[in-house]
């Protein structure tokens, strides 16, 4: 019993990842489920854009990409390119943006909102992931927060990610006797959370009622095996055998380095797909990079927020950040197109059934303003949103942009946060 | 030649030729005090040798009393009785000739005499230098350079001049000038002008009322201060050093001068520039240059009840050399010789058309006019007209009958003259009279300056005192009268003197309503002797009203200071405030207090057990906060991975030190239970645990199996991971933590870890109670190696400048920053933090005043210091007088940078947040905050000056960039500079609003040596420091409702003369430590 526990605890360090098809004792098949899943995945982009270089022009349907944007120029069909939205209250900076872009200055972020209303069906509530977004500037500089604005940190390790998601399935054998002792483990940790929670007051019985779920939510993943087990082939996923070496080597560690930023981007981009793919989770959030970013890839001989400050638009500076742009756009449509080519159970591609929200926290990023951001949406949201379009929203908020997002998850709000435009979504998104 | 400027010029040669001397001796030892707080002083020795090098020294002396040495820093002491010897500490004993060396240290029992005679390695200081003859090379007067000097130019630009005006008794509003000019030769003599016209107080229509009414500067345009200063001492002072001055000087003002002393700091800011600082306001008084009437008209215009007549005033100035390399700078201002006075002759009345006429004689050959002044009875002096040179005869029509004495002074621009005597005027209808010379002999001494009849006047306008002074007749007699009035009369002549009353009228309006420093910046906070400050009071208070608080009155304003205002110095109980207690909470372990736990607990390597663990989220610099840090499922999935790695390791490799028994004998599994979860719980567990976590136990297969779940179950067990603060309820909201959380909280804050054996022991034992206890537990953990790590921590999170926070740098820019030089850059932090908290002078001041680095091969070679090899971080004097002090370490520096380039607008907001507590909001929706586009042809600091100059702008970054913009010479990467873009730095600042945003004080300073001498010298960050620990310690925000408990802290912290380990003892000593209520 012991070396079968073991081995499971081996499992959970990484050996299952050399598993073509993983056994989860908690993954629902997705044909199991009735209706449709809608999913939303929140993808952030650092340090704002030349407004200039990145919204269309032309018309609703007949629209020229911009420089910035010229990526998708394959995948346009699949997006809505929003110019003209602001983001309203509060000063003008990286952190203020970061904090406000999800949450339109409500108490939580939309992704956390969505989770507990359309997660709870899924082992996962919701994934946070993030592409060296803790680096630096990024630790507390979050887009997710949970109830109360309590940041929620990105998991920048896309191995760890995977093995918490798909590596709990241990090889078969003992599995009685190690669900036995797990369950036996987290009992013991529930009566202490209980007892703990007897002697509280209000705010921090909230907090320890936060640890509790969390632990339900781990628990039902690892004790609902049974009849519902199923079987997800998750092949394929770092075929490359990228690895995280233990310990310290330098600064910056592994998983920070410019080096990798784009094979850990791919690998947190594949896991998403998978998740969806065998149901894990519908919400799913990822960020790259952080506010201020220090990212140098492709060989630009100035960093990512150093070339923000572009000066004049047309300057050789603005020209690079033109190339950061366009780098994180084809980041962006490798998961549009991964998204496009699989298929949901209903037959639709995964794409047509989710959305995604392309976003980041500064409009232009020489003026560090809110105003006129970057944001694209891609993916049909299960029919909600209809595509291959350009809508200008002449300085509208932004938060009603979150108001429409919710309601194509068919989760019916009038208002997130921020109400100083009046209340509703952006009218014209949605038919 | 005036007599005074005699006597500063023998002096001056006296001490030139005394150098000249002393160069000739072996050594010469500069020993001064440089603190006293009564029963202790600061001791500072700066010795200048002057024989052959020296690789090791001894400097010995006797006390003169029973001083006894407490603690000294840079050397090694000896003490046998009044005998004292002093060694080099190691790094600082190679001494060159014609070099020096320097150490201090802190004395028990002053005496108030220094020792005169020292002894270096045996030998007297006063004997022949030997060989030496090789004296300091600057002699004075040769400014240290190569080309001569031609004088020192004022920089305008970077000066300033302003004077606070007090209204309603206790609004203090700062005016400053605009043009000033300023020149001192190169014999020392100094002019300082300043054009009156140009007044700013910031409110247009109050400018024109000053220089209406106040200075009348339409007529007088010009104020001169001229004063002798000693060149000799201030070309012999090093960049970077400074030093006290008495200027004693004459102002000239509104048509009168007056011998002025000005208390300056002389600041050598570099070689060729020189900055000079008003030590203590200079207390100017209204009636000593007849302005008590324009202020009273002043007063009248805007509807104020009082405005002091007592005007302190501010100066900063900044001096560059003036050499044949920048002769084109060469402006030397120059105040005219006084002329001679004219004599009045005499003033007449003509009924008719109510006309006066004043005659007077022209006995001067230079001045360039005449002013005419005026009194209406016993009233005030007024400027009533300037007439041209040569003139000698002026009319005016009155507007009434009465009595009217004039007078008449020559001025030469705006130098005056004596002035002319008086001649009075009774003007009354169809009474044509002449006016006779009022006898008043015109005379030559200053002090006979009529101004002086006027003292009733001063005390009509002083705030407080509701025009009772009726003793004060202001006669024209000349005598220095009513000064010496009965002071009971001024009382209202109770028998029974209130303290708190005479302080609230006669000195609050100063010193503050609490004595904490008020407008004139002389708090009264620090004790010493009652009788020492009641004569002082007797003899000088109120400033420029001395003797009106004599007596009775100067010992119950004194006893009233005494027990309100000092704090706790030698055995007086600081007077401590009613606390609320903080927020009861459970504080999740970060990661750094996770790992110290785990390793303290099990005894295996956990070096890398947190790797995947979710970053904090950071409040105010702080990852302790138990507000923002909840654990979530991702959380719990790494809990559950760590502590199956962590049980596994420590049954394996541990298992006979974790076992407190024989695991055959019986009872073994529940002594392991009670015994494991005692420490991982940091209490006993309650009987519901003890048989749950032994049926987990002996639920498992084996032994060994039984153990690993219990410590993998316990360590993902929230009352592992939670620092408890929950308390049992004493009624009323209130909680009293349990002696296990206290001693949960006391290692915690002093270690960042669980607690060790000794701290249960205390908790089992009820020995963690009384503020004795807890202080005496304090000390014993700070002074391990591990609180030494956790200080550190602290000090990274504070000045938020730990590994993460320092960031990648652009390679192309700051190509000699690598990662040697980062690592060096954390470790200076550290090792330099916790050298000034443990081995040095323990003190506050020293973070921002020290003059030495922490430096090992790679830093050393990046802060241009020679002669250090290795890897080890060393203490090492800075030679290049750039860096020094925490804000200059390259950690602070670089993490407050750029990858490409400096940062002046995050670092003046980051001192402003971290060492100021003073957190500037994001700027307005509507403003334009775009940056500054590059440009090749400006400085980083011009760019975002000309960005940040609107208004709209100022109202923040006034305060920003007057901090940031000193930080000029740091470049992104912590790598220091003297040009950017090509460009010379500027690194003059001025910080505005020393205490708080919503005051107008300012200090102007250059380089951040100096910027640091002043941050060190204000409350606001002493007490900032004392709020960011207690945030730190706490692992919450504070709200307005620990404001006390933050004052008491602060109180204590200054209590103990800012020593930073009481600082962190103090925190167990608040009232509320061990009180927590419901949030």
């Amino acid at each position: 019993m012991n070396s079968n526990r073991r081995q499971f605890l081996k499992g959970l360090g990484g050996s299952a990842l050399a598993l073509p098809l993983a056994t989860m004792p908690w993954a629902r098949v997705a044909t199991a489920q009735g209706a449709t899943a809608k999913r939303a995945i929140f993808m952030y982009i650092p340090d704002g854009c030349i407004p200039e270089r990145f919204h269309p022009t032309g018309g609703e349907f007949d629209f020229q990409l911009n420089e910035m944007t010229s990526p998708l120029e394959a995948v346009r069909q699949h997006c809505v390119f929003a110019s003209g939205l602001n983001m309203y209250e509060g000063g003008h900076t990286h952190e203020g943006g970061v904090a406000k872009v999800l949450t339109g200055n409500n108490t939580e972020s939309l992704d956390y909102f969505l989770a507990q209303r359309i997660g709870s069906a899924t082992p996962f509530k919701s994934v946070n992931l993030g592409v060296a977004a803790t680096f630096q500037n990024g630790a507390g500089n979050v887009f997710n927060f949970s109830s109360g604005n309590v940041p929620i940190t990105p998991n920048d390790n896309p191995l760890n990610a995977f093995d918490t998601m798909f590596g709990g399935g241990g090889n078969g054998g003992d599995e009685p006797l190690a669900d036995r002792r797990k369950r036996s483990i987290l009992d013991r940790v529930l009566a202490d959370l209980n007892a703990m929670n007897s002697k509280l007051g209000q705010n921090e019985r909230e907090k320890l009622e936060f640890h509790t779920q969390s632990l339900r939510e781990v628990e039902s993943r690892i004790l609902d095996a049974g009849a519902e087990a199923g079987v997800c082939n998750t092949g394929g996923f770092n075929s490359d055998n990228f690895t995280v070496p233990e310990g310290w080597h330098g600064y910056p560690p592994k998983i920070h380095l410019d080096e990798h930023y784009q094979t850990i981007g791919r690998l947190q981009m594949d896991l998403i797909t998978q998740a969806f793919s065998c149901d894990m989770t519908r919400v799913a959030s990822l960020m790259w990079s952080h506010p201020v970013s220090p990212l140098r890839v492709e060989g630009i001989d100035q960093g990512h927020h150093d070339t923000s400050h572009y000066g004049n638009r047309d300057s050789d500076t603005a020209d690079k950040f033109v190339q950061y742009k366009q780098y994180h756009m084809r980041q962006f449509r490798y998961l549009i197109e991964n998204l496009a080519s699989r298929t949901d159970t209903d037959g639709n591609s995964l794409l047509h059934n989710t959305v995604i929200f392309l976003c980041s926290e500064l409009g232009d990023s020489n003026a560090h303003d809110h105003r006129n951001m970057p944001f694209i949406l891609a993916g049909n949201a299960g029919g909600a949103l209809q595509t291959g379009r350009y809508v200008d929203f002449a300085g509208d908020a932004h938060s009603k942009l979150l108001v429409s997002i919710a309601n194509m998850m068919d989760v019916n709000i009038d208002s997130f946060g921020y109400t100083g435009h009046g209340r509703g979504g952006l009218p014209g998104l949605l038919a | 030649m005036k007599p005074l400027f005699r006597n500063l010029l023998t002096l001056t040669a006296g001490a030139m030729a005394g150098n000249a001397a002393l160069a000739n001796e072996l050594c010469t030892v500069d020993y001064q005090e440089t603190n006293n707080w009564g029963h202790g002083a600061t001791h500072q020795v700066i010795v200048q040798y002057n024989g052959p090098g020296l690789e090791q020294w001894d400097l010995s002396w006797t006390f003169p009393g029973n001083e006894k040495i407490a603690s000294l820093w840079k050397g090694h002491f000896e003490q046998e009785g009044k005998q004292v010897g002093v060694i080099d500490a190691g790094y600082n004993g190679k001494v060159a000739s014609g070099g020096e060396f320097d150490f201090g240290f802190n004395i028990e029992n002053p005496s108030g005499n220094l020792p005169t005679q020292f002894f270096l390695n045996g030998e007297s200081c006063g004997s022949p230098a030997g060989d030496g003859g090789s004296g300091p090379g600057d002699e004075p007067g040769d400014g240290g350079s190569d080309t001569p000097v031609m004088g020192w130019s004022l920089n305008g630009a970077e000066s300033d001049f302003s004077f606070v005006t007090v209204k309603n008794t206790d609004v203090a509003e700062a005016q400053t000038f605009q043009n000033l000019q300023a020149f001192v030769d190169t014999s020392g003599k100094a002019t300082l002008a300043i054009d009156l016209n140009t007044v700013d107080t910031g409110i247009d229509i109050r400018d024109q009322r000053i220089r209406d009414y106040l200075f009348a500067s339409g007529l007088l345009p010009t104020l001169y201060f001229t004063t002798q200063v000693d060149m000799a001492a201030v070309t012999s002072l090093q960049p970077g050093e400074a030093e006290m001055m008495t200027l004693d000087g004459r102002l000239s003002l509104n048509g009168i001068s007056q011998d002025t002393t000005a208390d300056v700091l002389v600041i050598r800011t570099a070689d060729d520039r020189v900055a000079v600082r008003t030590a203590r306001p200079v207390m100017i008084q209204g009636g000593d240059f007849e302005l008590s009437g324009g202020i009273e008209a002043l007063r009248n215009i805007a509807g104020l009840s009082a405005i002091g007549q007592t005007v302190p005033v501010y100066f900063n100035l900044s001096f560059s050399a003036i050499t044949s390399d920048n002769a084109d700078n060469l402006m030397p201002i120059e105040a005219g010789e006084a002329p001679a006075a004219p004599s009045i002759v005499g003033a007449s009345y003509t009924a008719a058309n109510s006309t006066v006429t004043v005659s007077w004689q022209d006995l001067s050959s230079n001045e360039t006019g005449f002013v005419i002044k005026r009194r209406q009875g016993d009233g005030y002096w007024e400027t009533r007209a300037a007439v041209d040179a040569n003139q000698t005869q002026w009319m005016e029509q009155l507007e009434a009958e009465g009595n009217y004495t004039y007078r008449v002074i020559a001025v030469n621009d705006s130098v005056p003259s004596m002035s002319s005597g008086n001649v009075i005027v009774n003007a009354q209808p169809g009474d044509d009279m002449p006016g006779d010379d009022g006898g008043d002999d015109p005379g030559t001494d200053p002090g006979d300056n009529p101004g002086d009849g006027d003292d009733g006047n001063d005390n009509g306008g002083d705030p407080g005192n509701d025009g009772d002074s009726g003793n004060d007749d202001g006669n024209d007699d000349g005598a220095n009268d009513g000064n010496d009035g009965d002071p009971g009369n001024d009382n209202g002549g109770g028998d029974e003197l209130d303290g708190a009353e005479i302080y609230a009228t006669q000195c609050a309006s100063c010193h503050g309503a609490d004595g904490s420093g008020g407008a004139v910046g002389v708090s009264l906070t620090q004790a010493s002797e009652l009788s020492s400050l009641v004569s002082y009071i007797d003899a000088t208070m109120p400033l420029g009203n001395a003797g009106r608080c004599a007596g009775d009155c100067a010992q119950a304003v004194g006893e009233h200071i005494a027990d309100n205002f000092w704090s706790d110095q030698g055995g007086d109980p600081v007077s401590l405030e009613d606390e609320v207690a903080g927020p009861r909470q459970l504080n999740l372990l970060t990661r750094y207090q996770y790992q110290n736990a785990v390793t303290d607990l099990l005894g295996v390597n956990a070096d890398n057990i947190t790797t995947n663990f979710p970053t904090e989220a950071r409040v105010k610099g702080f990852s302790n906060n138990a507000a923002k840090n909840y654990v979530s499922a991702r959380h719990f999935d790494e809990y559950m991975r760590a502590a199956q790695q962590l049980a596994s390791d420590a049954v394996s490799q541990r298992k006979s030190a974790l076992l407190p028994c024989d695991e055959n004998a019986s009872g073994c599994a529940q002594q392991f239970v009670d015994d494991f979860g005692l420490k991982a719980f940091r209490r006993p567990l309650t009987n519901e645990e003890r048989s749950g976590y032994l049926a987990l136990f002996q639920d498992q297969g084996s032994f060994n199996d039984g153990m690993t779940a219990v410590i993998e179950t316990m360590l993902i067990s929230p009352n592992f991971l939670y620092i408890s603060e929950l308390g049992e309820a004493q009624g009323n909201g209130v909680y009293e933590l349990t002696p296990y959380e206290v001693a949960s909280m006391l290692s915690f804050i002093f270690q960042g870890t669980i607690p060790d054996d000794a701290l249960l022991a205390a908790a089992a034992s009820n020995q963690l109670e009384t503020p004795e206890q807890l202080a005496s537990q304090a000390r014993r953990l700070l002074q391990t190696e591990q609180a030494r790590i956790h200080m550190g921590h602290f000090a990274e999170q504070w000045l938020e400048a730990d590994p993460a926070s320092m960031g990648s740098k652009d390679p192309n820019i700051y190509p000699r920053f690598n990662g040697d030089v980062r690592d060096a850059m954390h470790r200076e932090l550290r090792a330099f933090f916790t050298h000034v908290m443990y081995d040095s002078t323990g003190r506050f001041q020293e973070l921002l005043n020290a003059d030495y680095v922490f430096v090992n091969q790679a830093l050393a070679n990046y802060y241009n210091l020679p002669g250090v090899s290795g890897d080890n971080m060393r203490k090492v004097m800075d030679t290049t007088g750039t860096r020094g002090g925490i804000l200059a370490t390259g950690a602070v520096m670089a993490s407050h940078g750029h990858a490409n380039e400096s940062a002046p607008i995050p670092r003046g907001n980051f001192v402003r947040r971290r060492l100021m507590c003073q957190d500037l909001p994001p700027p307005p929706e509507e403003l334009d905050t775009s940056f500054p586009d590059p440009d090749p042809n400006y400085t980083t600091r011009e760019r975002f000056e000309e960005k940040t100059g609107d208004p709209d702008c100022q109202t923040c970054h006034l305060y920003i960039n007057g901090v940031g913009f000193g930080f000029a010479a740091f470049d992104g990467a912590g790598g220091y500079r003297t040009t950017d873009n090509g460009k010379p730095v500027n690194t003059y600042g001025e910080i505005f609003g020393l205490e708080s945003l919503l005051e107008s004080s300012s200090a102007a300073y250059d380089g951040v040596r100096e910027m640091q001498q002043i941050l060190s010298q204000t409350d606001s960050s002493k007490s900032c420091l004392a709020t960011q620990f207690y945030r730190f310690a706490r692992g919450y925000i504070e709200t307005s409702s620990d404001e006390n408990t933050i004052d008491n802290l602060t109180q204590l912290f200054a209590a103990s003369d800012y020593n930073l380990q009481e600082l962190m003892v103090g925190i167990t000593q608040l009232q509320t430590f061990t009180l927590r209520r419901d949030q």
